[in-house]
């Protein structure tokens, strides 16, 4: 599953909170990896970080970093950087001195720090900003000195809490892209925290989808996308055709319509299909045809929601043909992802 | 045309209540103002500087600073530990700790001189006594007494200190390195410096004040015991009311010149 070696790997991790629990997380990264660790607010995304760095005590299970088991280990003995969402620098220090902290802290000098800071900083573009105090700086400038404080710190795994969320909208996509370029240069495996599913698919390698307490999913961006786990998941992804289905005598019937047959057994599902993988076509070449009843703008594409009888079916739609129009829309009862609903 | 006038709203500037707030600021520092005003033209026959000729008097305003300076320190250092675990940790017994310390605040002075009294005759108090050094009637039980009444008001100052420091920043520092230690020295302990020197101001300064533990306690004898509280009340006692208001006039100056050194210290201090 993990190309290139695991690089860390959780056990069951789990435990309670005042009210708060997580349930048993199984995680593995691999070396290198850009994992984007994807949740709503409340979900455990942060307590899992802590967990990770050390600042939070699990109730059960093991971390396993390069093959050392953390689990009991000091916040400083795991070689874990932590980028918390809103920085936490030091205010009492100087950037330098924010920069410098994890040098100053282990008592290290000499040419290897001194080769490191520089090129910290010359990555960051900290140079002008070294004597400048942190209550002068901007959010994105508070960004980069928490980056390169915690670079500094040589981590084997980077825990990145919500980088890009104190930061304007305008600017986050371009912060982002600088994120991914450090994560070349650098090669740390790292976990990037958020909820913004967009933010997620610019920058993600894998995605972990969590629900409140648990992993519901862990998968590649198109993975999750196309087949997503659950319907909490398909909904956290915002896909936006996903239908109450049954599957009778080896034919799907979605919303009360039937689209042809399938191979699974024959219960309840959910039956969701992505609509960038749908297409306006020709009415004349058509089995499914229907009205256009709303057309939006999707991240990526423009988008019509076209009424199939009763079933309301989201596809990509660069013909952009209006409203009242009668269009024909490429879907086989094979493109639809089920997933089992108990009711 | 529709010729009704347009109401006008009236423009609320909040003149009213900026007018009311600095009426309401001004009405203490007046309070406090009135009362030096009158306490230093009082008509007397002494001059201000008369009492200085007096070895007694010189001997108290030395003895006052000292203990008082010693029982800031003390008091600072039982204060900074107590406010730590108050501002972070939440026990069974939290709330009466936490009342615990008001109360060395609320109880009139000379109860806690006679609670130390008290103290010392106990076989505890007593065995202390012996073997380590003599509190009753003696400069180490000045600072004692004075020690109890500013680490009170010190303790409040400190926890309020490390509240407004972050425990998550010092959370952040262990995990690029420090140790447990350090993460409280260069980052908690860092970020509240100015309010635990701001506690260890006022520790001084009620030390420095401090009359009923000390008079009850150690007693004002010239020249062993006498600081500079307790001059003044003895003065009081045998009529001369002259040179008791020059020596409390004495005790705001000093006061006033050990908060603006502390200040100006404060502020070039870098750690």
């Amino acid at each position: 599953m993990v190309e290139g070696g695991v690089a860390l790997r959780t056990e069951s991790l789990s435990g309670h909170w005042g009210d708060f629990r997580l349930d048993a997380v199984d995680l593995q990264i691999g070396f290198g990896e850009y994992v984007v660790l994807l949740g709503p607010s409340g979900c455990g995304k942060t307590t899992l970080m802590e967990l990770l760095c050390g600042l939070r005590r699990a109730g059960n299970g093991r971390v396993i970093l390069d093959g050392v088991d953390l689990t009991h280990l000091a916040p400083r003995q795991r070689r874990v950087g932590y980028v918390p969402q809103d920085y936490d620098l030091f205010p009492t220090r100087s950037v330098e001195g924010n920069v410098r902290f994890a040098a100053a802290m282990r008592r290290e000098h000499g040419e290897g720090v001194e080769e490191r800071f520089e090129r910290v900083v010359t990555m960051l573009r900290l140079k002008p900003l070294l004597d400048r105090g942190i209550e002068t700086l901007s959010g994105g400038e508070r960004q980069r000195v928490a980056l390169a404080r915690a670079l500094m710190a040589d981590p084997a795994l980077l825990l990145l809490d919500e980088p890009v969320s104190a930061l304007p909208e305008s600017y986050r996509d371009s912060v982002c892209a600088e994120l991914k370029q450090l994560h070349r240069e650098f090669g740390l495996t790292t976990i990037h925290v958020c909820h913004n599913l967009e933010e997620a698919l610019l920058v993600a390698d894998r995605l972990v989808v969590m629900d409140v307490g648990r992993v519901a999913q862990v998968g590649e961006p198109d993975e999750v996308l196309d087949r997503p786990a659950s319907r909490f998941v398909a909904e956290f992804m915002r896909c936006k055709n996903c239908w109450v289905a049954e599957v009778q005598g080896g034919e799907l019937q979605a919303n009360g319509f039937f689209l042809g047959p399938v191979d699974q057994p024959a219960g309840a599902y959910w039956a969701v299909v992505r609509p960038e993988r749908l297409h306006v076509i020709p009415t004349v070449s058509s089995m499914l045809t229907g009205i256009v009843a709303a057309r939006t703008r999707g991240p990526h594409a423009l988008l019509a929601r076209v009424d199939v009888g009763p079933l309301p079916v989201w596809v990509r739609d660069d013909s952009a043909a209006p409203v009242g129009t009668r269009v024909g829309v490429a879907l086989t009862a094979g493109q639809v992802w089920l997933i089992p609903r108990e009711d | 045309m529709d010729a009704s006038p347009t109401p006008c709203v009236r423009r609320d500037s909040g003149r009213a209540f900026v007018a009311m707030a600095v009426i309401g600021a001004a009405c203490y520092p007046a309070i406090v103002a009135t009362l030096l005003f009158c306490t230093a033209w009082f008509p007397r026959e002494v001059t201000l500087w008369a009492p200085w000729s007096d070895p007694a008097i010189r001997y108290a305003t030395g003895l006052s600073l000292g203990t008082s300076l010693a029982a800031g320190v003390v008091a600072l250092a039982l204060a900074t530990p107590c406010g730590y675990v108050l501002s972070r940790y939440r026990f069974p017994g939290w709330r009466l700790v936490d009342i615990l310390l008001y109360l060395p605040i609320v109880m009139p002075g000379l109860v806690i001189g006679v609670s130390l009294l008290i103290f010392f005759r106990t076989p505890m108090g007593r065995f202390i006594e012996e073997h380590i050094a003599t509190f009753t009637f003696a400069i180490p039980g000045i600072i004692l007494a004075q020690t109890v009444v500013g680490a009170a008001f010190a303790t409040r100052l400190a926890k309020l200190a490390f509240d407004g420091a972050s425990r998550r920043r010092a959370g952040v520092a262990q995990t690029l390195g420090a140790s447990r230690w350090q993460a409280f020295l260069h980052v908690e302990f860092a970020e509240a410096r100015w309010g635990l020197l701001e506690a260890f101001v006022l520790a001084w300064a009620s030390a420095f004040g401090a009359f009923g533990p000390i008079i009850l306690f150690c007693g004002t004898t010239r020249q062993r015991t006498e600081v500079l509280s307790t001059s003044v009340f003895l003065e009081f006692s045998i009529g001369n009311l002259d040179r008791a208001l020059v020596l409390s006039i004495w005790m705001g100056g000093l006061a006033a010149l050990v908060l603006l050194l502390t200040r100006a210290l404060g502020k070039r201090t870098v750690w």
